[in-house]
């Protein structure tokens, strides 16, 4: 059966780095070295462009939608070093706010949960992280983690605004009490978790099971189940899945999902988490997802360029 | 290779900027050199990037190196060098070359060896470890001493390896010498803030972006060039194909949940219950026979509406015991009289007490006689062991019953083994919890049901002695891991149920202990069976709802959305909430938070929404906007904010507006402000997460506070200090981007 239901032709004159879909699935942002950053509608089959985004002066590498509480709002990275959040007013897409404080190509951005407000969370090749929060009126305010990952920060990933296992226990009527914390990898081969205390960022966790550079992260959503999970992938072709069961967030282990044969560039969970799409050098992508025995386990693959589908059969996840 | 690159870097130790550039050139050479090389017996189409940063640079190589290996690169080198100095001498731009620090624009020289450094340290955290400011040998990797150099052994065995990157680059500077690149990319084009310093770019080769969306994509960037003429795709996929045939979505698949939609008939519920039974117990096994008798006692509570009386289920715990245990006394009869029985067994003998020597046979007659005679001599205990060795029944209970209570039960149970049965129902006739339930879910006490069918069958007497037995039994069954056997036993006594997280609860989800892993408990199944059971209790009494069971729905409606079916999963979303908000929604504000989120990125996946005018299909659902007010209440209520607790407050605004203020605390999560009912003046708004509403709360709580939750009417007579003035109403709004006022929802008064 063809899984496609729509193909986008974006125009991008270059390649595509990112494409991200809006909290509801209705539009879809793209970015790409060409410079510019496009938004297309793509309700019902359609591919309608919105916004072609100039501003950028290099190779735009990610984009990320906020939550539509703060109305459409679109933030982007790119290799010259800057960060521009755009924004949709009176149906027209505009430039916001650029920020231009990294010594060097940013290459992630991540929105916190709309939980804490308007925060961004910016990566770069110059090792630091940068979180610009929205103060009103316009204003963002600063604070950068510098040296966070030695020679470059590759990805950084937002922890959802819940209290691991707070769904599932009896219900106190107390506020839960969320602490900020966000996932970060890079080119010390090193994942790393922050945690805001007292309103300062500090390094809470040094996860260390990679031996090449990080090349993504990705803290699954959850609804409140108990365990805190991590994905990591790297150019040294593991994926890992970190998970941490107690409720302080101290003790992360990790598990290795696949040791892939190319670099694994990217990993993205599901909406609920529920699975973990996994792409690589070899421009496949795989879904996995994890059994009641918490054995993970490949359950598609999506074949290179072909957008045909395979089910997986018990001989090649034994092959993988 | 290794000693050009050693070389390289000692001449870049001596420190003289032109050395320097020398050895970075050499460096880089050698380097493309390689791959030049390299790269012909490669695959022949090596992705060629366009962004080209290090374009220039290996230009430039290019061009110090002379001609080495290069001379074909050479002349689209020096038009661009050209034009890069060009640009370079306009004194604002920064040109992209090893020679000169990128931001700074200054030449190379010691103090900025370190930008150069840092850049060839950034195609690989192998190539230099050495501290800012100083130019050192290369260094030899932290990987064990001896062995050669990773990046060597990187090239060699031909893995890809982020120090493979740098020859991404050089190879692309060798093939983009041409018009290609100067179009694509220049550095001087943009003419304002200029590029960043020579890091590898993030991606040099094409790659598969992927994400999820909520209304159940799969979307896959194609890794296509562009500049090569391929097209630059996405592609959407469905998930609900792409994940068609795995078993997690039949699963999900072949449930009719929620089981709340006016088109299901209860038919399908029953016709699920049978399918479990056949596909997944297996019959062989006792826990596989507990778990089918779960699945029969839904159809059986789905057939009669939700209600049941106990001989109703003792018939279903029966009706597949193919063959009738015999229970054998495993024990000589113990004689709590502590009778000398022995003596009595011997026919033959002579009898001591009356000198006779009994008849082996013995008639009805005599034997009556011989009772009657010992009671002469007012032996009763021996007189009724002797009537019930000789069924002589009515009267040794007739006897007994004259006796002392212990021995009239006695009469009943010494004559049945431990485990029949019939031992538990007189048992618990004679006021105690049968020994079975302390005992059942051990193998030698057999099977478990005929006992629970007879104490669910004679509930007579002592009802409370009757439930205490049952949950007994049921506890030892858990004890022994009989999960399925134990929960039967706990509906039965009408336990309810508790949190998973409460390991005193004696049950979370139907059939599934909630002692195990979490994932292991919450499977799907477990899932669908408990929903199947709440369906039956609303068929019996609508409405009644299973509060703490409402989570593991969410839990379901994300693996529905997760697995390609997120119209399916709404529909949970709506169920949950219709529940929640029949009781009261800040009992579980976890799961009302989670719901909420939940069903935002949901819902225009609800197929209702394509018969709908567009303009209406931005409007949410009621129960949604509902369900998010209550949300925001309790954020309020429970926020250690600036107000105390009853913020709650009327404020009289200079134009005579009765307000009310909901101030939201130093965390602002927002505050809405609307009129009275009499008022059309509706004033909705946002204060995202910023800390400007603390402000004036502070300046107002002194006066604020003193006013109760409860005064919200108008025509209350406020202290005049209450008044919001014009310049703070003013701030309030000043204070509020207009374009999110959409986004908020109304408070209830």
């Amino acid at each position: 059966m063809v899984s496609v239901i729509n193909t986008v032709d974006t125009s991008h004159e270059d390649m595509i780095h990112d494409a991200q879909m809006d909290y509801y699935g209705t539009r879809l942002a793209t970015c790409s070295s060409d410079r510019s950053v496009k938004i297309f509608d793509v309700r019902n089959g359609g591919q309608i462009l919105i916004a072609d985004l100039r501003g950028h002066e290099g190779p735009v590498w990610q984009v990320a939608w906020a939550h539509p509480m703060y109305g459409n709002i679109l933030a982007s990275c790119s290799y010259d070093r800057k960060v521009i959040i755009w924004k949709e007013e009176n149906g027209t897409w505009e430039k916001t706010y650029e920020y231009t404080g990294h010594d060097s190509s940013v290459n992630s951005v991540c929105w916190a949960p709309h939980d804490y407000g308007l925060i961004l969370a910016c990566g770069s090749s110059d090792g630091a992280i940068s979180l610009l929060s929205y103060t009103g009126d316009g204003q963002w305010e600063v604070k950068k983690i510098s040296n966070a990952h030695t020679i470059g920060c590759n990805a950084v990933s937002w922890a959802p605004a819940v209290v691991p296992g707070s769904l599932i226990e009896q219900p106190s009527g107390q506020k839960p009490n969320y602490i900020k914390r966000f996932a970060s990898g890079g080119c010390d081969n090193l994942v790393k978790i922050w945690k805001e205390e007292d309103g300062q960022w500090k390094e809470e966790q040094k996860l260390e099971a990679h031996s090449d550079w990080v090349r993504d992260v990705a803290w699954a959503p959850s609804i409140g189940l108990p365990t805190s999970t991590i994905a990591s992938c790297s150019q040294d072709g593991r994926v890992f899945i970190w998970t941490c069961d107690d409720a302080s967030g101290n003790s992360w282990s990790p598990k290795l999902l696949h040791k892939f044969n190319d670099v694994v560039w990217h990993v993205s969970w599901s909406i609920t988490a529920n699975i973990l799409a996994v792409s690589g050098g070899d421009n496949k992508v795989t879904l996995w997802k994890e059994s009641v025995d918490g054995l993970w386990a490949c359950i598609s693959d999506v074949n290179k360029g072909q957008g045909g589908v395979s089910a997986v059969t018990e001989g090649q996840q034994n092959e993988q | 290779m290794a000693q050009n690159l050693h070389r390289a870097w000692v001449q870049a130790e001596r420190g003289d900027a032109d050395v320097v550039r020398a050895a970075g050139t050499s460096f880089l050479l050698h380097f493309w050199a390689e791959e030049k090389g390299r790269q012909e017996r490669r695959k022949g189409a090596v992705g060629k990037c366009a962004q080209g940063f290090l374009r220039p640079l290996t230009c430039q190589a290019n061009l110090e190196a002379n001609g080495v290996r290069a001379a074909n690169c050479l002349a689209p080198c020096f038009a661009f060098f050209n034009s890069t100095t060009a640009c370079c001498s306009g004194g604002q731009h920064e040109i992209l070359v090893p020679s000169l620090d990128v931001r700074q624009g200054e030449p190379y020289s010691k103090s900025s060896a370190y930008r150069d450094q840092h850049y060839h340290r950034g195609y690989h955290p192998n190539l230099a470890t050495s501290p800012p400011g100083q130019v050192h040998v290369f260094s030899p990797p932290r990987h064990a001493a001896g062995q050669p150099s990773l990046l060597l052994q990187y090239r060699e065995s031909g893995l890809s390896s982020s120090g493979y990157e740098l020859s991404q680059y050089i190879r692309d500077g060798a093939d983009h010498c041409d018009t290609a690149f100067s179009e694509s990319w220049s550095p001087a084009q943009g003419g304002g803030p200029s590029v960043s310093g020579l890091v590898p770019p993030k991606f040099s080769l094409p790659h598969r972006a992927v994400c999820f969306g909520a209304g159940g994509q799969l979307v896959l960037v194609c890794p296509h060039s562009p500049a090569e003429g391929q097209r630059p795709l996405v592609e959407l996929h469905s998930l609900e194909v792409i994940l068609h045939g795995t078993k997690e979505q039949e699963e999900l698949q072949a449930f009719p949940g929620p089981l709340a939609r006016e088109d299901l008939h209860k038919v399908d519920v029953m016709t699920f219950c049978q399918q479990k039974i056949a596909t997944s117990c297996d019959l062989s096994t006792q826990r596989g026979r507990d778990s089918a008798l779960l699945w029969k006692l839904l159809v059986l509570l789905c057939r009669q509406n939700g209600s049941m009386v106990g001989s109703d289920v003792a018939e279903l715990l029966m009706q597949d015991r193919r063959h009738q245990e015999k229970y054998k006394r495993q024990n000589p009869m113990e004689n709590p009289t502590r009778l000398a029985e022995d003596e009595w067994r011997q026919p033959g003998t002579l009898d001591l007490i009356t000198g006779e020597v009994p008849p082996v046979v013995e008639t009805q007659a005599q034997i009556v006689e011989k009772f009657t005679k010992l009671l002469y001599y007012g032996r009763k205990k021996d007189a009724l062991l002797w009537a019930m060795r000789n069924q002589l029944w009515g009267h040794a209970l007739f006897l007994s019953s004259k006796m002392d209570p212990r021995t009239y039960s006695w009469v009943f149970t010494s004559t049945l083994a431990t485990n029949d049965p019939l031992q538990t129902l007189f048992q618990l006739m004679s006021g105690r919890i049968p020994q079975v339930a302390q005992s059942c879910g051990d193998a030698k006490w057999g099977d478990w049901r005929p006992h629970l069918a007879v104490l669910l069958s004679n509930k007579v007497g002592d009802m409370e002695l009757n439930h205490r037995a049952i949950i007994t039994m049921g506890d030892s069954l858990a004890g022994r891991g009989a999960v399925e056997a134990a929960h039967f036993c706990y509906l039965m006594a009408d336990i309810p149920f508790g949190y998973f997280g409460v390991k005193a609860d004696r049950m979370a989800l139907l059939g599934s202990s909630h002692r195990q892993a979490f994932a292991q408990f919450a499977s799907t199944e477990a899932i669908q069976r408990m929903e199947i059971f709440e369906y039956c209790q609303q068929l019996r009494q609508p409405k009644s709802f299973l509060l703490p069971f409402q989570v593991y729905k969410l839990l379901y409606a994300s693996r529905l959305a997760d697995h390609g079916l997120p119209a399916q999963a709404l529909t949970y979303c709506e169920h949950i909430a219709t529940v929640l908000l029949g009781q009261d929604p800040a009992s579980h504000p976890v799961l009302a938070q989670q719901l909420v989120k939940l069903a935002e990125r949901l819902k225009l996946c609800d197929p209702l929404l394509l018969e709908m005018p567009e303009q209406d299909q931005a409007l949410e659902p009621e129960w949604l906007l509902q369900l998010r007010a209550h949300c925001q209440h309790w954020e309020v209520r429970s926020s250690p904010g600036v107000l105390p607790v009853s913020s709650l407050v009327v404020v009289l605004c200079p134009s005579g507006f009765p307000f009310c203020l909901l101030a939201m605390g130093h965390r602002a999560m927002g505050v809405s402000v609307w009129g009275s009912p009499l008022t059309e003046l509706v004033l909705c708004f946002t204060l995202a997460a910023r800390c400007p509403w603390a402000l004036p709360c502070a300046t107002l709580s002194s006066s604020l506070s003193r006013l109760s939750s409860g005064s919200l009417q108008a025509e209350d007579n406020l202290p005049p200090e209450v008044a919001l003035t014009q310049p703070e109403l003013s701030w309030v709004a000043a204070s509020t981007p207009g374009t999110e006022g959409e986004q908020d929802q109304r408070l209830p008064a």
